[in-house]
């Protein structure tokens, strides 16, 4: 798999402490994305499922899911699909953004993956909706579906989240939905 | 022909001193500045005495048998009050001159193994602060624009999560 970069343990991309990956490579290229870095295929960091599976492993007990977001994880679907089922099996929780619709995933048939996922949320990026109020989403259109009971009971919130890491050294890392403002006035 | 003249090792320190004599097995007891040794000779005890700025070695001059006139028999002038084997007291202050300067090399070592710990303590303290200063500086940045933080430690690393409820 392609990968742009892992959060081992983040508190903002779904329910609960979550390991994150944002996968390297996107064909769809909404207008205004925040991480167009992450669109070219040119490999990043390359990893085996397996090997992604064993580091997950080795965040057990502390995380309760995985989140898959980018770059568009669809676009490595068959990966993706081994990854999430081999969360699955470790009884952890799924949940992947994707700039697809769902209709597009019927079309492009890829429907199996939701077998695998908890939360899916879907639709393209759209700079004109762009919202830093909703919890998840990026902008107005993108849909949230939880498609297995294990979140039934979650409430969603009108919050902004962001998460700020200081690492060892002092070097500061900001995830999340910020206000452009906000950057400026917390770096 | 050329001679070669050497002065024993000045033995500035007094607790390296005791040690050296210690592990090359002199008895000694203290006695104010002066250290009195197992060893003596005609004139009573050998000591160490303090005077200026070093440890001197005390002793009968002529119980040194270390002299050419002395060579020749290595009989000590009053036979065997020496229970040391350290038969002169030439060769006893080159042993005590020995581990004298082993202890002060091993010392050394300590001190800069220790000054090397300090300064990684303070190195690391002073990241530390650091990184505790910024955290509350970004803290105090964030409740002022209206976050809730909420802060975890994970893997040495500090994470603040931030939220704020829009409507």
């Amino acid at each position: 798999m392609n990968i742009a970069h892992i959060e081992e343990q983040s508190f903002i991309y779904g329910p609960g402490c979550r390991f994150v990956i944002w996968v390297q490579g996107c064909s769809i290229h909404c207008k205004g994305c925040w991480n167009k870095d992450m669109w070219s295929f040119r490999p990043k960091h390359i990893f085996k499922v397996t090997e992604l599976v064993e580091k997950i492993q080795s965040e057990l007990p502390n995380i309760e899911g995985i989140t898959i977001l980018g770059g568009e994880p669809l676009d490595q679907f068959q990966e993706i699909f081994e990854l999430l089922t081999a969360c699955k099996k470790l009884n952890l929780t799924t949940m992947v953004f994707t700039g697809y619709e769902m209709d597009e995933i019927h079309k492009k048939s890829m429907s199996f993956l939701l077998e695998v996922c908890d939360i899916l949320i879907t639709g393209r990026y759209i700079e004109a909706l762009r919202t830093t109020h909703h919890q998840w989403i990026g902008s107005t259109n993108q849909e949230i579906h939880f498609l297995t009971d294990r979140y039934k009971d979650f409430k969603l919130h009108n919050t902004n989240y962001m998460e700020i890491t200081i690492d060892e050294m002092g070097k500061i890392q900001i995830l999340g939905f910020p206000d452009k403002d906000i950057l400026n006035k917390l770096s | 022909m050329s001679a070669i003249v050497r002065t024993v090792t000045p033995f500035l320190n007094k607790e390296l001193l005791l040690q050296a004599l210690k592990n090359i097995g002199c008895k000694y007891t203290l006695e104010g500045n002066d250290i009195l040794t197992d060893r003596k000779d005609y004139y009573g005890i050998q000591k160490f005495s303090f005077s200026n700025d070093r440890y001197v070695f005390l002793h009968d001059s002529s119980a040194e048998y270390n002299s050419p006139y002395m060579n020749a028999s290595r009989n000590y002038p009053w036979g065997n009050i020496n229970n040391q084997e350290y038969k002169s007291v030439s060769e006893f202050l080159q042993a005590v001159g020995e581990e004298y300067e082993k202890l002060y090399q091993k010392k050394l070592e300590e001190l800069e193994r220790q000054r090397l710990e300090e300064e990684q303590k303070r190195l690391e303290q002073e990241k530390l602060a650091f990184i505790e200063n910024l955290t509350n500086k970004i803290t105090q940045k964030a409740k002022e624009e209206g976050y809730t933080i909420k802060k975890e430690k994970v893997k040495g690393k500090v994470k603040l999560v931030l939220t704020k409820n829009t409507y």
